[in-house]
């Protein structure tokens, strides 16, 4: 007895034994854009989608195979399909391995600049009441050397931490003495206008393998409008100061960061022109914080958020031109995007996770022993609202700090998994949550997503990437490639015109 | 429910159960200016209905294997080692 199989045509009518894997969508230029729960992603045309949801694809065809090896559909036949994208899955969550890395000391409240919307500097000679003491710097370093991340960094923040610079060096010493002894790595950075750098300091931060940051908001009539000082000459004095970390420290031991204020909105040209003045070859274009003294000084330098995103469009299509030209600059916050969109790796910043950085990957020690969630948190505390202080170091413990209610509270409900609008959303793999935020622009740490500008600014610009991606303009997608492998603009032009 | 709650900057929402397959749902708009849309609210409404009933089709089919892959994830991190942090993105 002979059996014959069926002709080829009966294969193509679809294969209806595929089994859909767990992904989302989103309305994408003409068609869909998917998205599956380990961030890969794949553009459809709106029919072949209809196929899809309808298990009518043909199995020989070029989607059903991009689809299959995207991990969209299987055929549960493959235990490896499983096992790539559990590993793929803990890859993207690795950033919670360690627990907290960034430790932040604020060693002075004091501040010789008087910024419109800083919440938290004093400007007092009075040191005793607004720095840190030794002793509360001692305790802090011993739940610094708590936590079990291998590598460890404490950055060095104010007011103006040099300000109190014999702490900083206090700290540095210490912490390099119990880091060699218990065999981590650890990390320096100080944030500082760099107004008040000088050699005795740079020879210091020199001999420590330190790191710095300092701001630099663009052109001088945008940077001395947002940072006051008397002699009104806050751009110089930060110019001037960059120029000699790199000349003791070198050219990339200085990061510059930049805040957005409302006249910053009218020049994003010519902010993206002042890191190129100025050797940078990468911006981090960042909205203002919405706390404290940014909240009440909102008239000055508050503006809807459907204004920056149109700033930071124009500016990143300045930087495309730019690299274009063979000028190297990378936007930073496009990098951590497009990290998280092409990559299964994790970027490390605390700002846009899931669970929320506060108190898992980032923890702030204020001048007073206070412990807080995030540096943001203690913006809230200066303008008198304590919900998200954790705890005091001198009277409470590691566990109390970091595995209490308020820590436990900041994680359950900042999964964005579960949160209502994020649960469902196709970007939910490359976005985050902060209910810092939530909890200073909305009253709660879940948030309502639909008025939520943090939900807008990001879903907006996850979308403007992709919609860069997917230009059809060659040069953009290797640019954004090169942001996200760290390749220099020689580099790329290399392997275009290989 | 998940459609409506995405329309809530614009519209207070109530739902009611009239069966067991009915849900009547009433928006109404919090601003009496946008009264001019209602037409084009209620077509993205309908057409986030339609997304939603999909998404909601492909999250109970892959429910299970979502658990299971979520399960082999966990069961097999190293919680010793770091990732690596890039110095400029920490904050």
């Amino acid at each position: 007895m002979s059996r014959q199989f069926r002709d080829r045509t009966a294969f193509q009518r679809g294969d209806r034994s595929y089994e859909f894997l767990p992904f989302r969508f989103e309305p994408f230029q003409d068609g869909v854009l998917l998205v599956n729960d380990v961030g890969e992603h794949l553009v459809l045309d709106t029919n072949v989608f209809r196929r899809l949801l309808n298990r009518e694809l043909d199995a020989e065809s070029t989607e059903y195979k991009d689809l299959k090896a995207k991990h969209f559909i299987w055929n549960g036949d493959t235990p490896s399909t499983l096992r790539i994208l559990a590993t793929k899955q803990r890859t993207r969550r690795s950033f919670l391995d360690g627990f907290v890395r960034l430790h932040i000391f604020v060693v002075s409240l004091r501040c010789e600049h008087s910024c419109h919307y800083c919440q938290v500097s004093r400007v007092t000679t009075n040191k005793s009441q607004f720095d840190m003491s030794v002793e509360t710097a001692d305790r802090a370093l011993d739940l610094v050397f708590r936590s079990p991340a291998k590598t460890l960094k404490i950055e060095f923040q104010g007011g103006e931490p040099l300000l109190n610079f014999e702490l900083i060096r206090h700290i540095v010493l210490r912490a390099e003495e119990r880091a060699e002894r218990v065999g981590k790595d650890i990390r320096f950075v100080v944030a500082t206008n760099l107004a008040l750098i000088d050699d005795d300091i740079l020879g210091f931060l020199r001999d420590h393998g330190m790191f710095v940051s300092t701001s630099l908001d663009g052109p001088a009539f945008i940077h001395n409008k947002n940072r006051p000082r008397p002699e009104n000459d806050s751009h110089q004095r930060a110019v001037d100061g960059i120029r000699r970390v790199r000349d003791f420290l070198g050219p990339d031991a200085v990061s510059a960061l930049m805040t957005t204020s409302r006249l910053s909105l009218d020049h994003p040209i010519e902010i993206v022109d002042e890191y190129v003045k100025h050797g940078f070859d990468h911006i981090f274009l960042r909205p203002i914080s919405p706390y404290g003294f940014a909240i009440r000084t909102q008239r000055h330098t508050g503006y809807e958020v459907d204004l920056f995103i149109e700033f930071y469009k124009k500016a990143l299509d300045h930087i495309i031109d730019l690299n274009r030209q063979g000028r190297a600059m990378t936007e930073v916050y496009a990098q951590i995007l497009l990290t998280k969109i092409l990559t299964p790796f994790p970027t490390g910043y605390v700002d846009l996770q899931s669970p929320a950085g506060a108190a898992t990957g980032v923890v702030v020690y204020n001048y007073d022993g206070d412990v807080y969630a995030s540096d943001e948190s203690r913006m809230l505390a200066e303008m008198g609202d304590q919900s998200l202080r954790l705890g005091n170091i001198h009277a409470d413990s590691y566990e109390d700090l970091f595995g209490g209610e308020l820590a436990r509270r900041l994680v359950d409900e900042s999964v964005v998994e579960s949160l209502p609008g994020c649960s469902d959303c196709a970007f939910q793999p490359y976005c985050g949550a902060d209910p810092v935020e939530n909890y200073a622009t909305q009253g709660s740490f879940e948030g309502h997503r639909p008025t939520s500008a943090f939900h807008r600014r990001n879903y907006a610009l996850i979308k403007h990437l992709f919609g860069l991606y997917y230009s059809g303009d060659t040069f953009v997608q290797d640019l954004l490639w090169s942001w996200v492998q760290n390749r220099s603009p020689e580099d790329l032009l290399r392997r275009r015109t290989a | 429910m998940k459609a409506s709650y995405r329309f809530t900057d614009r519209v207070y929402a109530t739902l009611d159960r009239v069966s067991e397959e009915e849900l009547r749902v009433i928006l109404q708009l919090k601003n009496a200016e946008d009264e001019q849309d209602v037409d084009a609210l209620i077509g993205e409404f309908s057409n986030e209905l339609l997304n939603q009933a999909l998404l909601e089709r492909v999250r109970l089919e892959t429910e299970d294997i979502r658990r299971l892959i979520a399960e082999q994830a966990f069961a097999e991190a190293d919680l010793g080692s770091d990732p690596p942090v890039r110095q400029q993105e920490s904050h």
